[in-house]
């Protein structure tokens, strides 16, 4: 990871670096966040181009396993 | 060093273990798992490895306890059965798991055109096939009974044997290195 990769993962939008939101990811699909680190999810989302489209793209491939299943 | 009445006790314990008492192995969990785990974690550094070492001692222990008296403490023996299990997972692994900022990176994130191209892969199927063949068997195993076939998570961990956060941890990288698979795809939609 480059030193700008991390500065980057590191920039903090709604109380959240975008780290965390990383880490998140997979209880923010799940709803499995409580209401307090939702409202920060969302604010980090709102604020921050790199997590709003990776978040997408991370619940696009979960949408796309579950579609291999109707395929056999 | 264990005093007489602690080495009593564990010998009492590993009697109802040999018996098949559950509740043995529930007591065993709870005083040493703790334990177990920091010492893991510090052998190993990663949290996910050590949960499934410490998880493997304590399976070893309820299908095969010691038939004699151990030469040290109980937990002195599942220390060395849990580092037996972690030696065995580096093996397996042959490199240290990467931190999720690592695989995120490795996935796209941070690079639209990244997130372009693994966009076009997960809309052809056969695209989206390459990628999943590429990932290790045990990446595929999690990906198969959670996200494919919609497996319950406690079911599936019950079933990969590994604890529930274990196997979140696992799904987690799983997702992310299925990403960054497909990051490598040249795909158009089919």
């Amino acid at each position: 990871m480059s030193p700008e990769q991390e500065r980057a993962l590191s920039r903090e939008v709604g109380g959240l670096r975008c780290s965390d939101v990383l880490e998140l990811l997979p209880e923010v699909i799940a709803g499995e966040l409580d209401d307090t680190r939702l409202v920060q999810v969302a604010a980090h989302l709102a604020g921050c181009d790199n997590c709003a489209r990776f978040g997408t793209l991370y619940g696009t491939a979960i949408q796309s396993l579950r579609g291999l299943r109707a395929h056999g | 060093m264990q005093d007489e009445g602690e080495r009593l006790a564990e010998l009492t314990l590993l009697g109802r273990l040999r018996s098949g008492d559950r509740a043995a192995l529930g007591e065993v969990d709870r005083r040493h798992r703790a334990g177990l785990l920091a010492a893991m974690r510090r052998l190993g550094g990663d949290a996910a490895l050590a949960e499934d070492a410490v998880q493997e001692a304590l399976v070893a222990l309820w299908t095969h306890p010691p038939e004699d008296r151990p030469s040290g403490s109980l937990r002195a023996w599942l220390t060395v059965a849990a580092r037996h299990a972690l030696t065995r997972r580096w093996h397996h692994d042959a490199r240290p798991s990467a931190s999720v900022e690592v695989l995120g990176i490795a996935a796209g994130w941070g690079d639209p055109a990244l997130g372009a191209r693994v966009e076009s892969a997960l809309a052809s199927r056969q695209c989206l096939e390459r990628g999943f063949a590429r990932l290790s068997p045990e990446a595929r195993e999690v990906l198969v009974l959670v996200d494919i076939e919609e497996v319950p998570l406690a079911e599936s961990a019950a079933a990969v044997g590994v604890t529930l956060a274990a196997l979140k941890s696992r799904l987690h990288r799983a997702r992310l290195e299925l990403i960054a698979a497909l990051t490598r795809e040249d795909c158009h939609e089919s």
